[in-house]
């Protein structure tokens, strides 16, 4: 597994080397910019990670940052830290995903803890997002009449009337049927309709978005 | 030996008035001071005549300078008590007129009819002339004048008390009073030759002089106390409105804080990680206490910047760089800027001459000036508030500062009632902000001006005099062009 990174984006220089230092030494790689437009312009992060931004920053605030990324594809947790200590700000961070928000001078434990958490969401995000793509291909190498077949199946047909409903003989149902077993590496159809939930399709296997879980998403609205 | 004294009396005091024309009580007190040292010497002569003939003119010239006295001292209460009936006032000259008139009209003076013979009488140590004869009756038409005067210096009096100036009103009042009354009554004896005394009612007069000269060297005295008051006044009000001006900077000074704390604690933290290690790497714990050693004095230079903005102590005046101590405020102002979401541009000219004056007085100018334009344009949306501050050179060497911010502008009704003390058109407002600008700005001899952008939004204009004789150290460095705070780097 790569090495997660931790992004810092503050535009204060102590506060940059001193947390910088903590996170390092903790045990973590961080990179740290001084301003929301450096980090955006040093191009989208490789790999796993998470950002620990300053709400308020002169030109593009952290909130703001915040809504940029969420447009993305893969937006990475973020950890807010403030010297205003204002609640109003803090429950609208939250409220759009925040991992936790850190009032100023900001505690190491607290800040290490929230890393942690949030580096370990990432993770646990990409490694879904990595199984639904595998899935998704291996979907995807599904012929029309096998795709067909396994959308019968899921919807708890027997073979007789998936072969009624097709037009086909009932051995070559069967045919297809193992054939979608085989290709997708169930052995049960419980398996496969677990399977088929995973990738995000609904109960009688429609298509949901490529690529995409459920809970990778962001939820819509700041 | 009167003379002397009322003679130097007078000089002095005919030099104040010279000095300051409006000072007319000092005019009345000089000639006062002549007359009396005139009929000093009129009754000199009468103690040294050796003849009723000289005793007889030298009392007679004697009533011209009792004439002097009488309207002068009608004339110094008038203008030193601002008091006493003007009726009464011409009352006492018309009569003292008369008596002159008579004096001078009859022989040998008003007050004998005819002086028969002198005799020598032992005085202070010395033999000196009175003299005999009968007294004349129309001396009373001089008397009258006296009491006259004590009626008028008792009405003034009165008038004067009432107003609550007491003790000026008894001392001036009073020693009129007082002294005519005896001088009255030492001309009477005399001349009903019921004692045995030469005339010298120039002493009484003299009292007179002593009293109201020192009441108007206590003026003198009391405008230097009441200088020092205004100024000690001044300054504690600039002082609590630094005090109210930094209600407004909490904020940012609880913010400025918490930056370097925030380093002092990241950096402390990770030296107990790395501690806590088995082989604890002390170079890197080398550097994690520099980093707290700087930045707690960071710290402290923010906390002393504020207790030096807020201290009574006003700093000399010397020659400052405007576009320095405008950057200087700006960053003070720049979290709290942030905070209500204010574009600040600086524009400040190259080359600007130095100007004379108060840095911490300037900086509060211009700290108001802010805080003034970021209240205005709190009800705009947000990306619609910007301040620019402007400085430039005029033709005539001038340096002119020019705020303009996008605010809804000063109200046009009111325009020019903005500087007076107590307006303002906050309901949170003390309405002494701009009130001690310009009064700081004139100080340094310069003008303030308000007034809209045609675009909209407020422009204050500044105007201050280049320091004589010092050259700009910052014409080659200083940037032309925009400056964008708040921000590290230029747009």
């Amino acid at each position: 597994m790569p090495t997660s990174t931790v992004y810092l984006i503050d535009d204060d220089l102590s506060v940059r080397q001193g947390l910088a230092r903590l996170i390092r030494v903790a045990g973590h790689h961080v990179v740290a910019f001084a301003s929301a437009r450096e980090f955006l312009a040093a191009g989208p992060p490789v790999g796993p990670g998470c950002l620990v931004l300053d709400v308020r920053m002169p030109d593009v605030s952290g909130l703001e940052l915040q809504e940029r990324l969420a447009g993305r594809d893969d937006p990475m947790p973020i950890i807010f830290i403030t010297g205003h200590g204002d609640i109003p700000m803090s429950v609208r961070a939250m409220k759009s995903g925040a991992v936790d928000f850190l009032p100023k001078p900001v505690d190491g434990k607290q800040l290490l803890a929230a890393i942690g958490q949030a580096l370990a969401r990432d993770q646990a995000v990409r490694q879904r997002r990595a199984v639904a793509a595998d899935l998704g291909r291996k979907f995807d190498q599904l012929t029309v009449r096998e795709r067909e077949v396994m959308r019968g199946v899921l919807r708890g047909s027997l073979n007789k009337q998936i072969a009624l409903e097709l037009g086909i003989a009932e051995p070559t149902v069967k045919i297809h049927r193992g054939r979608v077993m085989e290709k997708l590496g169930v052995t049960s159809v419980a398996d496969l309709v677990r399977l088929a939930q995973r990738a995000g399709m609904g109960p009688t296997g429609e298509e949901g978005t490529a690529g995409g879980t459920p809970d990778s998403r962001p939820p819509s609205g700041a | 030996m009167v003379a002397s004294a009322c003679l130097t009396l007078a000089g002095i005091h005919a030099l104040v008035w010279w000095r300051e024309r409006q000072a007319l009580g000092n005019l009345w007190f000089s000639m006062a001071a002549l007359g009396t040292a005139g009929m000093g010497a009129c009754e000199y002569a009468m103690m040294r005549s050796s003849s009723p003939a000289e005793f007889g003119v030298a009392l007679q010239w004697l009533h011209v300078p009792a004439w002097v006295i009488v309207v002068s001292l009608v004339g110094f209460v008038r203008v030193f008590l601002r008091a006493g009936r003007p009726s009464l006032a011409w009352a006492v000259c018309g009569v003292r007129t008369l008596s002159l008139g008579l004096d001078l009209i009859q022989s040998p003076n008003l007050n004998y009819r005819v002086i028969t013979g002198l005799r020598q009488v032992g005085f202070l140590g010395d033999t000196v002339s009175i003299a005999e004869g009968v007294s004349n009756p129309w001396m009373l038409v001089g008397q009258l004048s006296l009491m006259l005067l004590v009626v008028f210096a008792v009405d003034a009096m009165v008038t004067t008390w009432r107003r609550g100036e007491r003790q000026r009103a008894l001392v001036v009042g009073g020693s009129i009073v007082l002294f005519v009354t005896a001088g009255s009554g030492q001309s009477v004896l005399v001349l009903w030759r019921l004692v045995d005394m030469p005339l010298t009612p120039s002493l009484f007069f003299l009292g007179i002089l002593v009293v109201m000269g020192f009441e108007l060297s206590r003026d003198v005295l009391n405008a230097g106390r009441l200088a020092r008051e205004l100024a000690h006044q001044r300054s504690e009000l600039a002082r609590v409105h630094r005090a109210s001006t930094l209600g407004e900077l909490a904020a940012s000074l609880a913010h400025e804080l918490n930056q370097p704390l925030t380093g002092i604690l990241g950096n402390a933290q990770a030296g107990e990680l790395l501690l806590a290690r088995p082989s604890p790497d002390t170079a890197e714990l080398r550097a994690v206490l520099s980093a707290v050693i700087a930045d707690t004095r960071r710290a402290s230079d923010i906390i002393r910047q504020m207790r030096d903005f807020l201290c009574k102590r006003d700093a000399p005046r010397r020659a400052i760089e405007l576009n320095a101590l405008i950057a200087q405020v700006l960053r003070l102002v720049r979290s709290e800027a942030v905070l209500r979401d204010l574009v600040i541009v600086a524009e400040p000219a190259p080359g600007l001459p130095m100007v004379r004056g108060d840095s911490v007085q300037l900086q509060q100018v211009f700290l108001n000036l802010i805080v003034n334009a970021q209240q205005a344009m709190a009800g705009m949306p947000p990306g619609a508030r910007r301040l620019v501050i402007r400085t430039a050179t005029r033709d005539d060497g001038r340096i002119v500062v020019e705020l303009e911010d996008t605010g809804p502008g000063f109200d046009a009704a009111s325009l020019d009632r903005v500087f007076e003390a107590f307006f303002t058109t906050r309901p949170d407002g003390m309405g002494m902000g701009l009130a001690i600008c310009r009064s700081i700005i004139e100080s340094h001899d310069g003008l303030i001006r308000v007034g809209n952008r045609a675009e909209g939004g407020a422009r204050v204009t500044i105007v201050l005099p280049p320091a004589a004789g010092v050259r700009s150290k910052t014409g080659a460095d200083a940037r032309p062009g925009e400056v964008t705070l708040p921000g590290t780097t230029p747009l």
